[in-house]
């Protein structure tokens, strides 16, 4: 029998399983391309196929003999032109979420790629891997991120209000954009990011986190700053402003990633990203957390 | 990249060519649809299911920090291969072997753990489909097979593998009985070796009991809860109710085994007379009388028998904690002795395991405490408690608010506090009125509670503390120690 204070104790179990909310930039700005993997792909592709690796690997931490573990809910929001619409084929029948189970069951395509890779010897070889795409890339008209945010905030108020006290660990909103809002000034995000961060459960209260895609200039990007270490741009702020603080329990995954020891007044948003960075950002609380019984 | 994916590792071993350092015929093993096969643990390690040099083994990779670790592995692996003991599948530490490439696209060197995986299946899984359509010849053949492996690992007494069980022995296709590697081997050159030397006789004891009873009557597998009849307490309970009822019919090695494993003994033997009692008991043919234990339970001479159904007809029963094991039967809970006697009634909603001579337990949807005598402590009023031997100091939340209480239950120091943490270099952080601070095991506060957010002290005596939006570490004493 032990106390409980949820915010030091996260445990997943199948009785209390957590949430993953992606809010997904699908803006015309998201068609730049840029290199990753040593491929010219626009944004979109490439987050895409980050996002839908990040799907494939909380799968694989669920799968067991018997089947999916329900360990967690997940919910995909793409956001372009007018629109926000869900990404997950099935899902607005389930409150936008889809179980893990759910997840592998989809009626959707399995990619084949190929990579070269560079082995220590210096020969270059090719991997085939295949994975599943859940989301695709697309990018059209403008940036309705506070429409997004809205979504997200009604998505999880449902959903915490259905698990009050069945929550393994506090939910997670992550909002991937490259550029601003366009349906939204700053007063209103920062409201409905307030309210947002309001929600919570008895495990804590919902994480915030906002991951800002380099425009591809030469600028150096910020991971997990404090105030104090933003570059002097109004919407870099903005981002800080609508953020959670890093929570204790991310501490030392946020070290390892950023080789900082002190958090004290950061949060949990990233500035001129690169694809790189935006791996290392969805890391962090989704594959990493503590999977029980 | 800090720790490989499992798609990483799933890049790496189907496409193998070039990426390892030893293992080079590697290759993953498929199911029947052609999917690769693995097992998570915990979020910490994968283990894919592999073949090398025409051998099936268990590829296990770490995926969080566990470096700490790989000497200890390194160290045991080295020991074990030196010994070479004939009833423990294969292990190999192979650190820097596998190449992985992640997510960006950087590649890194992992340690890996390759761990004999021939055909067969576990002896729980053997046992229990024996008993299923009561093959006796099959259990007896199992227990014989057991014994011989057993008395292998406990005659040379040369490591200790810490986790004999039904699901850590492996029944090869070949008709061999082997021992999985375990984390919790142990090997001689370390401090407490002498400690832990006959951590394996009460498990092999208790198993080789289960399988004696099975293999003459497999229907206690299933009247016994199943698996269930494997866990220590079940089997412990089992053991004394037959010696006390004369279930063993009179067989010595029988007997001796029994007392051995109902602890009546004090729960230890030397290494040979072991071996001898558990090759007795195989080749005992005499079977035992059990049928009592559903019903009433015959009364020994001169004591009172409760009406109350003996272990088998219980729903749950614990594991005997000081001489006593939380038992229920239709919802209410209580504890028996080993006896079987019940020795506290079963009157509670809940009841927790017995440490320092003190039970949580429930009733009216809340929390008490009791002693070994059934008198309660703190009455069943409280809305949460906590009672943790280590700190001898009860914490009891009433109306919101965290109070402690000594041992007796009496209140220590006057103050209260919203939320109290765990225990740590002997303080725990409390919080109150949104500032936390640190008190000592009386309650008594040790550092002001004077920060917006404060952690437990890690074991080298330092906590993560905020105040004011800043961060940085304290000592014991709460002087600052790093900061921003």
């Amino acid at each position: 029998m032990t106390r409980n204070d949820p915010s030091r104790t996260p445990r997943v179990t199948r009785n209390r399983p957590s949430v993953f909310v992606f809010l997904i930039d699908q803006s015309g700005s998201m068609e730049e391309k840029i290199t990753f993997n040593d491929e010219t792909l626009s944004k979109s592709a490439a987050v895409a196929s980050i996002v839908n690796g990040l799907l494939g690997e909380i799968l694989h931490r669920c799968k067991r003999e018997e089947g999916y573990r329900h360990y967690f809910d997940v919910a995909v929001f793409g956001y372009g032109g007018n629109e926000v619409r869900s990404l997950l084929p099935g899902a607005e029948e389930h409150g936008g979420f889809l179980t893990p189970a759910e997840l592998a069951a989809a009626p959707v395509e399995t990619v084949r790629y190929f990579r070269e890779r560079v082995l220590t010897d210096g020969r270059r070889l090719t991997s085939v891997a295949e994975q599943k795409a859940w989301i695709t890339p697309r990018h059209i008209g403008k940036t309705p991120m506070y429409a997004a945010l809205a979504k997200a905030h009604d998505t999880v108020h449902e959903w915490v209000r259905d698990h009050t006290d069945q929550c393994g660990f506090p939910p997670i909103v992550i909002n991937i954009s490259d550029g601003e809002a366009t349906d939204a000034g700053e007063e209103e995000l920062a409201v409905l990011a307030e309210r947002i961060r309001g929600l919570s459960t008895d495990c804590g209260p919902v994480m915030l986190v906002n991951i800002h895609l380099s425009p591809g200039s030469d600028e150096l990007g910020v991971m997990f700053p404090a105030e104090g270490d933003l570059p002097d741009k109004p919407y870099a702020r903005l981002l800080f402003r609508l953020s959670s603080a890093v929570p204790a329990i991310f501490y030392g995954e946020v070290a390892a990633i950023t080789g900082r020891r002190e958090f004290g007044q950061s949060r949990l948003v990233s500035y001129n990203s690169t694809m790189t960075d935006l791996i290392g950002m969805l890391s962090i609380g989704t594959v990493s957390i503590n999977l029980l019984d | 990249m800090k720790h490989p994916t499992i798609a990483n590792c799933l890049e790496t071993l189907g496409n193998p060519l070039g990426r390892f350092r030893t293992l080079t015929s590697i290759r993953l093993l498929p199911d029947r649809e052609g999917n690769p096969v693995y097992r998570i643990n915990s979020n910490k390690t994968v283990g894919f299911q592999v073949e090398h040099a025409g051998e099936r083994y268990l590829l296990l990779i770490c995926l969080a920090d566990n470096d700490s670790r790989l000497n200890e592995a390194l160290r045991v692996a080295a020991y074990l291969r030196g010994v070479r003991p004939p009833c423990l599948l294969p292990l190999h530490v192979l650190p820097d072997e596998m190449l992985v490439f992640g997510d960006d696209g950087q590649p890194r060197q992992c340690d890996v753990l390759l761990i004999g995986y021939p055909a067969g299946q576990t002896l729980g899984t053997r046992i229990a489909k024996a008993c299923a359509i009561a093959d006796r010849k099959t259990l007896r053949r199992l227990h014989l097979l057991f014994t011989a492996m057993a008395t292998e690992v406990i005659g040379r007494g040369n490591f200790v593998h810490g986790n004999i069980c039904p699901a850590q022995i492996l029944v090869t296709d070949d008709g061999e009985c082997c021992l999985r590697p375990h984390r919790e081997i142990k090997v001689p050159g370390t401090d407490s070796w002498h400690e832990v030397q006959s951590g394996d006789h009460l498990p092999v004891a208790s198993l080789a009991l289960v399988l004696y009873l099975l293999s003459h009557h497999p229907e206690m597998y299933a009247r016994y809860g199943g698996k269930a009849i494997f866990s220590r307490s079940r089997i412990r309970t089992l053991a004394a109710l037959l010696l006390n009822n004369g279930g063993n019919c009179g067989n010595a090695p029988l007997t001796d085994l029994m007392t051995l494993v109902c602890g009546a003994g004090g729960g230890s033997t030397d290494a040979g007379r072991l071996c001898m009692l558990l090759r007795a008991v195989a080749e005992c043919e005499l079977p035992v009388i059990y049928t009592f234990l559903p019903d009433e339970v015959p009364a020994p001479a001169g004591q009172e028998v409760s009406k109350t159904s003996p272990t088998a007809s219980f729903g749950s029963v614990g594991d005997f904690h000081e001489s006593l094991a939380a038992v229920s039967h239709h919802g209410k809970w209580g504890y028996i002795r080993p006896s079987g006697k019940v020795a506290i009634p079963l009157r509670y909603d809940w009841a927790g395991d017995f440490e320092e001579g003190l039970a949580i337990v429930m009733g009216n949807k809340c929390f008490g405490l009791i002693d070994k005598a059934g008198r309660e402590v703190v009455p069943t009023i409280c809305e949460d408690l906590s009672w943790v031997a280590d700190n001898g100091v009860i914490l009891v939340s009433l109306e919101g608010k965290w109070h402690f209480l000594d041992r007796d239950g009496q209140p220590v120091g006057k103050q209260v506090f919203d939320y109290v943490g765990d225990f740590s270099c002997d303080l725990a952080y409390v919080r109150r009125d949104g500032k936390c601070g640190y008190v000592d095991r009386r309650g008594e506060v040790v550092i002001p509670l004077a920060f917006d957010d404060a952690g437990s002290f890690s074991p080298n005596g330092f906590a993560n503390v905020r105040k004011g939006g800043d961060g940085f570490t304290i000592d014991t004493q709460g002087r600052v120690v790093a900061q921003p």
